[in-house]
């Protein structure tokens, strides 16, 4: 019924009303005559009803035959529209490029979206489809997805499979990331050797021959697990040792804040926007370097627009010089040695710890000395030479 | 004379039906009767229509050859009027058929 609704305001139709006579006849004669009537509606004397532009002028034979008189009452449809503004330049043109930009903007490719990655950045994967023609405003039909998956592959060596899918106007990059497989075939004679100087507390060879026993003190160099093993027939063989070695170690760390030091001032914050419009960048004002850039797209239920704006934010900066009071340097020494200590031991557990500060004219030390439990086991490779 | 039209009519009538009974075909397709379909109190659908005979604001009768059906109710209005079927719109208030 719609799509009947919609051919009828296409074709253009008319809506009379029909007065006096026989209305039966004015049917009957109507339906003979195979002029198509709709919508027949009856108020009092009068008949209200809806006929095609064309079948109109044949209506009005039958109208003279039942003795009813007909009229106008309203013109509905595309061509009395169009007839009606007909000298309305600006409609016609506006409804002509309307039309034209929904043809050709459906085509289009509006957005590129990826899914499925961990690793391997989004904007890596899109700038290799941008440079193979999958990009914001290329025609989708004109690209060839095969083929720019398989170079795409053959770029991305991180990738094991990808795929494109255009889900209307916006291309769906579908990746699957390799797994990456531990070599295990690098059987290089190594043996493990002390990173730090400290006692054992824990020693697990998995591969190789044990050099230290728990308990013992070793300087860093020191041999922990060696490469060489020893056979029954007292002949040796080299392999790559393995294992890990825990240690009772001591650190120091220290960290000076002075009351006066040189700085670099923030001055005047710019702020410049670009239209980005299918790819095309349109720079609103002057952008220059920017230190800070944020990208946004519109998106309108979902639907990522090929319509967005940047933003550019230039900071300039000056030098100075700052001068601090007792507290600010105290505040800022403790949050700069906490800053280290964090950076520090990120990857082993302190046992104790002895912090120290150091107050002097210019400015304040603090320090700690740590004891810590960490791997101290380090692999090198073995130095083999052959001799005759 | 006459009396002997009828006869011969009411035997043709039954062969038809009962040929369409033997057969399980619908009764309009042999015998000639006209096809209604009412959905609910609200449109009425005759296919086999053949003319309109009255038309007014509570009633619209339609000639349908053997039968007459004439549709009473308020607010009538025929949607369409195509190829012997008319779809009549309203508030239908009776479907009367007669001879």
């Amino acid at each position: 019924m719609l799509l009947l609704k919609f051919i009828r305001f296409l074709t253009g139709y008319v809506v009379f009303s029909a007065r006096g006579g026989f209305p039966e006849r004015f049917i009957n004669l109507c339906r003979l005559k195979k002029i198509n009537l709709w919508e027949l509606k009856s108020s009092g004397s009068v008949i209200y009803a809806c006929t095609d532009c064309r079948e109109y002028k044949r209506i009005r034979h039958c109208a003279r035959q039942s003795g009813m008189k007909i009229r106008i009452q309203k013109k509905c449809g595309l061509p009395f529209f169009l007839n009606r503004h007909r000298r309305r330049a600006g409609v016609l043109a506006g409804i002509f490029i309307c039309v034209a930009v929904i043809c050709i903007l459906s085509t289009r490719i509006w957005s590129i979206e990826v899914t499925g990655n961990v690793d391997v950045p989004s904007e890596a994967i899109i700038g290799t489809f941008e440079k193979l023609g999958v990009r914001k405003g290329a025609s989708g039909n004109r690209v060839d997805v095969a083929k720019a998956e398989i170079e795409a592959l053959k770029e991305l060596d991180e990738l094991s499979w990808v795929n494109v899918n255009f889900e209307g106007s916006a291309a769906v990059i579908e990746v699957r990331e390799r797994e990456k497989v531990p070599d295990e075939s690098d059987e290089t004679p190594s043996e493990i050797v002390a990173a730090r100087d400290g006692q054992i507390i824990v020693l697990r060879p998995f591969n190789g021959t044990q050099a230290q026993k728990i308990g013992n003190g070793v300087l860093k160099g020191d041999l922990l697990i060696s490469g060489i093993e020893e056979n029954k027939d007292l002949t040796v063989s080299f392999c790559r040792a393995r294992g890990y070695v825990v240690a009772c170690t001591e650190r120091e760390l220290e960290c000076s804040v002075n009351k006066n030091f040189e700085a670099e001032r923030k001055s005047a914050e710019t702020t410049a926007y670009i239209i980005e419009f299918f790819g095309f960048e349109i720079p609103l004002g002057k952008t220059g370097e920017a230190s800070y850039t944020e990208k946004t797209s519109l998106r309108i239920n979902g639907v990522t627009l090929p319509l967005g704006f940047t933003k550019c934010l230039s900071v300039g900066k000056e030098k100075c010089t700052v001068n601090l009071e007792s507290g600010q340097v105290k505040l800022l020494a403790a949050l700069r040695f906490s800053e280290t200590c964090a950076e520090e031991f990120r990857y082993l557990k302190v046992k104790s710890e002895k912090v120290s500060v150091n107050e002097k004219a210019d400015g304040i030390t603090v320090g700690g000395e740590f004891v810590c439990i960490e791997n101290i086991g380090k692999e090198v490779p073995l130095e083999i030479e052959e001799t005759e | 004379m006459r009396k002997r039209n009828c006869r011969k009519e009411k035997r043709t009538e039954s062969f038809f039906e009962s040929v369409g009974r033997s057969f399980d075909l619908p009764q309009e397709a042999l015998s000639g009767y006209v096809h209604t379909e009412i959905s609910g109190n609200k449109e009425v659908l005759v296919d086999g229509c053949q003319g309109v005979l009255e038309y007014g604001d509570c009633a619209i009768a339609l000639n349908t050859g053997r039968l007459t059906v004439r549709i009473c109710g308020c607010e009538l209005t025929v949607v369409s009027m195509q190829n012997g079927q008319a779809i009549i719109r309203g508030i239908i208030t009776g479907v009367e058929f007669c001879n």
